[in-house]
């Protein structure tokens, strides 16, 4: 089997994000104390699809694709605008909160918020025919906590 | 010509970066409040008539600015501190990811006002 292309990674992304929408969706009907594997799925599947997309964005770059969170990580660092690396931490969180769901709803949406914010960003460096639609990333922002200032 | 060169001075950030790498080191427990000192001492000199919150002031910033970077920067400090604050277990990436939301934070905030 061949190794996946850029337009392969951003369908993989597209289909996961359809998903984990979907998942939210399910797991925000729910008491959120009983429903933390709802939500550690939902976690999972963003930092799937944030994998994918920026495997996309490293093979049209020309850089080799590992698979090793570490490498894209590093990949991001040094190959998107800082302005837009600095939410990796967001994502960071929530993939730790995959294997320790240690974040209050509120905190999880916090984070799915700004996660989407940088999502978005990286899917802007895409070619226009690989771009995911705006749309995928709406959700994102749907229920995070109003601050009071 | 001499060779001799005039010693930079450290800004206060980033002696306070320094400090922080420093405890990393040293007493990791206090490390990522270090980071969070540094962007609420940048914060303080970009704004300096700034909400004595500076969680406020960081969100109110962000949005005179139009980059909620600012603000999902200080969010990533706030939490980073509070979660390893006080145990001072992080791990290598979680500390690289702190200081760099801090670092590159702080520079992007320096340029625009230098």
């Amino acid at each position: 089997m061949p190794d996946p292309t850029a337009a392969d990674y951003c369908q993989f992304a597209d289909s996961r994000l359809v998903d984990a929408e979907s998942q939210f969706q399910m797991a925000t009907a729910l008491d959120y104390e009983n429903n933390i594997v709802g939500y550690a799925k939902v976690a999972s599947l963003i930092w799937d699809a944030a994998i994918d997309i920026l495997s996309a964005l490293a093979l049209l770059d020309g850089v080799e694709v590992t698979g090793v969170s570490s490498d894209m990580r590093r990949y991001a660092r040094y190959n998107v605008p800082e302005s837009v690396f600095r939410h990796w931490r967001d994502l960071a969180r929530l993939h730790n909160f995959q294997h320790k769901p240690n974040l209050s709803q509120n905190e999880f949406l916090v984070e799915l918020y700004y996660t989407g914010i940088m999502l978005e960003l990286f899917n802007r460096r895409l070619p226009q025919p690989l771009r995911l639609p705006v749309s995928s990333f709406d959700w994102f922002s749907a229920k995070v906590p109003q601050h009071d200032s | 010509m001499s060779t001799h060169q005039k010693p930079v001075a450290l800004t206060p950030t980033a002696k306070l970066l320094e400090k922080a790498l420093l405890a990393k080191e040293q007493s990791p427990k206090i490390a990522p409040r270090l980071l969070l000192e540094a962007l609420q001492q940048r914060i303080r000199e970009v704004v300096p008539d700034h909400h004595p919150d500076l969680w406020v002031a960081a969100r109110k910033l962000a949005r005179d600015k139009d980059d909620i970077g600012i603000e999902a920067a200080y969010w990533s400090l706030m939490m980073f501190d509070r979660d390893f604050g006080e145990r001072g277990n992080f791990n290598e990436e979680q500390w690289e990811d702190g200081y760099d939301v801090a670092e590159i934070t702080i520079r992007l905030l320096e340029q625009e006002h230098a």
